[in-house]
């Protein structure tokens, strides 16, 4: 029994899940063409389509600690983290908190419980688990979730880490952006299993398949996920979901031959699911969807104008 | 081609074996040590009274360190019940299965997890079984544990503490007896010490607990059973100390080299001709103490520098090219590096590769321009 899937959360507002998702929509366009304008030198790697794991972070608590992969924009904000932070950390600004050390994509928010991410892919798992075992040791009541893509399954570190997590069973979710492609490899040719709970449950963990396009399936599975950690089970969320876009701002499309996977997936964009959800039962009609939207255009142009103002008068100084 | 001449690791005498190391005393500035196995710990406040070995030393300081502040913690394999290295032994009666923690064979994680703890205001001290099993942990080590505090510009902090034993003389061959100082030197934000006695090993390790950033601990597991007084609390432990005073020249070292180059400096006082030898001993490799490094490279105008790893990296080539930028009337002579041919260290005659206290004794002696003196054995 793993708890509800399609019900509306109980204490959260479903609009508010669907401009986290739109939000997270937004900012990945707005970056994309930052970059192409040569506004901004760093890239990005965009979580178009998987916005609605987003959904992760609203069912955390502040003491939790989240370690992002570098696709997690969404849970990112979720935690937390602002528009006008990101953007800040985008342009490299000294006064940032990064102090343009970091590219932005690795960038942490401690205060929120937003750690760091890494280019190590799979060797940053242990870190979350070493955060973990400190709540343990604490009996904090807190939990680590550790995000990773399903091509981190081929890094030994990420073994290595698994395995010490469920003999010690410490307070750690494995959240997967199980998305299917490592690059422009399909999963097929990097591992044997598309599932994620035969590598991982032998280890100790309890698992959970997740539709990672509805955002009440990702909340509701990440407070149970987030229960079972806490009462000694290692808890893996493995999220089926599918990258709408490129890999990063590095290069254009790396896969060949998905047309028939992208028409397949746009039916099921978690974007387009929530709004109809919202018609259909949370009273909301068109228009006022269109205003949610307007909102978030402007609260993310808003942003940019003032993380940029604030770096140029910055460099000014 | 570099102007520092090059002296080549000569062979060293047959008796300058594992079996011999044990007879090196320690080098401290309190005065000359008793040999002294197993005698009990001095008081705790460090304040010299009874000797102890280098060992205990290091037993010593972990576990005071880890009274002084819960959130300090043990991994590695068999640190618990049994404590394979012997340095952990007592601490999970002392501390609990939480605070000592056996750890699968996953050095890489072990580390890893030590970063993350660090990021929630704990300190890891990760005990690896010798200092070659850095090479896979590397990743955890380098990106981890030293880059967060940088990455992070301050907001999180890493006094993360990687215990890594040089085996020498263990017969652990090639893969099991290695320095791998060098590997890590430049490495920014990652303090290395190499500890060539008891009082250097203690404050090193309690000095370890107290930084930002993460200590790689080279200890010489050689050394284990020389004794020595710990001194009282330096000003600051991370500062080079000069070992013996002398006029001669300098021979700047560090960890068991230091310990050699002490043993030479006493055979070399006995003459003829007597030398009398300044003896640096390192302590922390990195960062450098540079001031003590120049002002005691001019104190004779002659430096010697000895190092267990080849020349091509570590700290060695380091303080040359900080000598090289005195003036150039500064030193009467070019800086001599005697350091280890380029080779791994064999299971059989692993002492043949590396700088013996002979080795030591004649390269001085050339660098005096002395006549080459017979060999002299310790008695």
């Amino acid at each position: 029994m793993t708890g509800p899937r399609n019900d509306r959360p109980a204490g959260a507002e479903p609009a508010d899940f669907y401009r986290l998702m739109l939000r997270t929509r937004l900012f990945e366009e707005y970056c994309m063409r930052l970059r192409k304008d040569g506004a901004v030198l760093g890239n990005t790697y965009p979580c178009l389509g998987q916005e609605a794991l987003g959904a992760a972070g609203l069912a955390l608590t502040p003491g939790d600690a989240l370690f992002p992969s570098y696709r997690s924009r969404a849970i990112v904000f979720g935690k937390g983290a602002t528009l006008e932070q990101h953007f800040r950390e985008l342009i490299g600004d000294p006064g940032a908190e990064q102090a343009g050390r970091e590219v932005f994509h690795h960038a942490a928010f401690p205060r929120l419980g937003v750690m760091p991410s890494s280019s190590m892919i799979g060797g940053w798992a242990p870190t979350a688990a070493g955060y973990a075992l400190t709540q343990q040791i604490e009996r904090a009541g807190n939990v680590t979730v550790c995000v990773i893509g399903d091509g981190s399954f081929g890094a030994g570190d990420l073994h290595e880490t698994l395995n010490i997590v469920g003999v010690w069973k410490l307070p750690f979710v494995l959240m997967v952006e199980n998305n299917g492609y490592q690059v422009s490899a399909s999963w097929n040719r990097m591992r044997v299993q598309r599932a994620i709970e035969p590598y991982v449950a032998p280890y100790g963990f309890v698992t959970r398949p997740v539709d990672g396009n509805n955002a009440f399936d990702v909340f509701h599975s990440m407070a149970w996920a987030r229960a079972e950690a806490l009462a000694g089970r290692p808890a893996m969320l493995d999220c089926h979901t599918y990258r709408m876009g490129g890999y990063s701002s590095h290069f254009g499309e790396p896969r060949t031959g998905i047309n028939a996977e992208l028409a397949e997936w746009r039916l099921r964009d978690p974007i387009d699911f929530m709004a109809e959800w919202l018609e259909r039962h949370g009273g909301h009609d068109r228009k006022a969807l269109a205003a949610l939207r307007q909102q978030e255009e402007r609260a993310v142009d808003a942003a940019w104008r003032k993380a940029k103002d604030a770096a140029d008068s910055a460099r000014k100084a | 081609m570099p102007k520092n001449a090059i002296a080549s690791a000569p062979r060293c005498a047959k008796h300058d074996s594992g079996k011999r190391q044990t007879k090196i005393q320690s080098v401290s500035e309190t005065g000359s040590p008793r040999a002294m196995r197993g005698k009990k710990a001095a008081p705790a406040d460090g304040s010299a009274s009874g000797a102890v070995t280098y060992k205990d030393a290091i037993a010593r300081a972990l576990r005071e360190a880890m009274e002084a502040d819960a959130k300090t913690f043990v991994l590695g394999q068999d640190v618990g019940r049994f404590s394979i290295g012997g340095v952990t032994k007592g601490l999970i009666d002392a501390f609990g299965e939480d605070r000592v923690r056996d750890c699968p064979i996953s050095e890489s994680a072990m580390v890893g997890i030590g970063v993350g703890a660090a990021m929630n205001g704990h300190t890891a001290v990760i005990e690896l079984a010798y200092a070659d099993i850095a090479a896979v942990a590397f990743s955890s080590i380098v990106h981890g544990a030293a880059k967060i505090r940088f990455a992070t510009n301050g907001q999180l902090r890493c006094p993360l503490i990687v215990r890594a034993p040089i085996n020498r003389f263990s017969r652990h061959g090639p893969m099991g007896t290695e320095v791998t100082l060098s590997w890590f030197y430049n490495v920014p934000d990652l303090d290395i010490a190499m500890p060539a006695s008891q009082d250097e090993a203690y404050w090193l390790l309690r000095n370890a607990f107290t930084r930002p950033v993460p200590t790689l601990f080279l200890e010489d597991r050689s050394l284990n059973a020389t004794t020595g007084v710990i001194g009282p609390k330096p000003k600051d432990a991370t500062r080079a100390r000069v070992a013996r005073r002398g006029a001669d020249v300098t021979v700047i070292a560090a960890g068991r080299m230091a310990a050699l180059a002490l043993e030479a400096a006493q055979h070399l006082a006995a003459g003829p001709p007597a030398i009398d030898v300044n003896v640096v001993s390192l302590g922390t490799v990195k960062p450098l103490d540079a001031a003590t490094i120049l002002a005691e490279a001019q104190a004779t105008g002659r430096v010697l520098i000895v190092q267990e790893e080849p020349r091509f990296g570590g700290y060695g080539p380091a303080i040359q090219s900080l000598l090289d930028e005195l003036p150039a009337t500064a030193l009467k002579r070019q800086p001599v590096l005697l350091a280890r041919a380029d080779t791994f260290l064999p299971y059989n005659r692993e002492e043949d590769a590396l700088p013996s206290i002979d080795a030591i004794g004649e390269a001085v002696r050339r660098l005096l321009g002395v006549p080459r003196g017979k060999s002299r054995r310790a008695p």
